[in-house]
């Protein structure tokens, strides 16, 4: 499937306020807020799930990305 | 020479192998098995990393047969960090092993530098053909290498190399995984028992980016910064072009996600070049680029 905006769309349901951006079959996450934060274990699981059933099989999280309000370091 | 004199292989700690019961006593019948292989072998020439396998395999291989029988062989390669040489050497001089230093210059190779799938098995035909004249120069019977029986299962090209310079893997042949050896080399008291597992700076580029020394000084001040900023465990520097993705120990990926310790990563990970970086959510993984290259499942 590969699809980066339905994936964004089943993250957006967990809470998780992100950009999609895929590069084969990785993908990177984009915060668009400041409120992303993954650290939670539990979360994190529950997207790697709904990322895998989208056809990824490796996720990633962009730090500080620009653009994402008071993210720049 | 440190110790021309061979040694009465004494095992890892015998009262310790007893209390791990019939592991204990799986793992003696390797290593004597290993030992009297050693023996038939009768010399050696080791390719040598100074990593928890041919770490363990010069340490047994020394005390088997003596420091006269005995030479580790380090290849010096733009793809392996300056560092890794520097330990090569450090647990050369614990050991007291004989030691040579090759340069390697599979980089100038195109078919390597291109990055293709079995890159590895260049890296090691470059490897064995430096190697493989030093044992008979030496008069040195068998040339060996460090891989274990765990390596066997994963994709790795590098294995017919080998296979063409009729190198011996002992560790492999024995049936010694990875687990194993950490656990006969903290028995001996061996600094690399715990150390993690240190692959080549290629390894971090996914196939079909080439391998230029540029990229390779990218990854390796941006893992040497992290190691620094106090990552412990095993960590790659993942390269996708202007985007690091950052594999983290899993036991510590809530840390570095926390905002405080994100930013110091993303500072210390720019500073090498990289525009843009990102923290892979799963965490480490090794042959995560082999995954996304579709050589392996």
């Amino acid at each position: 499937m590969n699809s980066p905006l339905e994936l964004e769309q089943r993250l957006a349901a967990l809470g998780l306020n992100v950009r999609a951006e895929a590069l084969d079959r990785h993908v990177v996450l984009v915060p668009t807020t400041d409120s992303t934060n993954l650290a939670d274990a539990g979360l994190r699981a529950a997207v790697l799930a709904v990322a895998r059933e989208a056809g990824f099989s490796h996720v990633s999280l962009e730090v500080f990305a620009p653009g994402c309000a008071s993210s720049s370091p | 020479m440190l110790n021309a004199t061979a040694q009465t292989p004494r095992h890892s700690s015998s009262a310790e192998l007893i209390t791990l019961g019939r592991a204990g006593e799986a793992l003696r019948d390797k290593e004597t098995q290993l030992v009297a292989w050693l023996r038939k072998a009768g010399s050696v020439l080791i390719g040598f990393s100074g990593g928890v396998d041919s770490a363990y395999l010069s340490a047994v291989a020394l005390e088997t047969l003596g420091a006269d029988h005995v030479l580790a062989v380090i290849g010096r390669s733009a793809s392996y960090p300056a560092e890794q040489w520097t330990r090569a050497r450090d647990v050369a001089a614990h050991l007291g092993l004989p030691v040579l230093e090759l340069d390697t210059a599979e980089l100038a190779d195109p078919r390597y530098a291109s990055n293709p799938v079995n890159r590895c098995y260049f890296c090691k035909s470059e490897l064995w053909s430096r190697l493989a004249p030093v044992a008979k120069e030496r008069g040195l019977r068998v040339v060996c290498d460090g891989t274990n029986a765990d390596d066997v299962h994963d994709y790795r090209p590098g294995a017919a190399a080998a296979r063409e310079w009729e190198i011996a893997s002992p560790l492999a042949e024995h049936a010694l995984t990875k687990d194993e050896i950490r656990t006969l080399s903290r028995l001996r008291d061996l600094p690399t028992w715990d150390i993690p597992s240190s692959p080549c700076l290629s390894s971090r580029l996914p196939y079909g980016t080439a391998v230029t020394p540029e990229r390779l000084a990218q990854v390796e001040h941006a893992e040497r910064a992290l190691r620094v900023l106090g990552v412990r465990g095993d960590l790659r520097v993942r390269h996708h072009g202007a985007l690091a993705r950052v594999e983290l120990p899993a036991a510590e990926l809530a840390d570095w996600l926390s905002p405080e310790r994100s930013r110091q990563l993303h500072r210390a990970v720019s500073e090498a070049g990289f525009q843009r970086v990102a923290i892979d959510l799963r965490g480490f993984r090794s042959g995560s680029l082999n995954v996304l290259g579709g050589v392996a499942p």
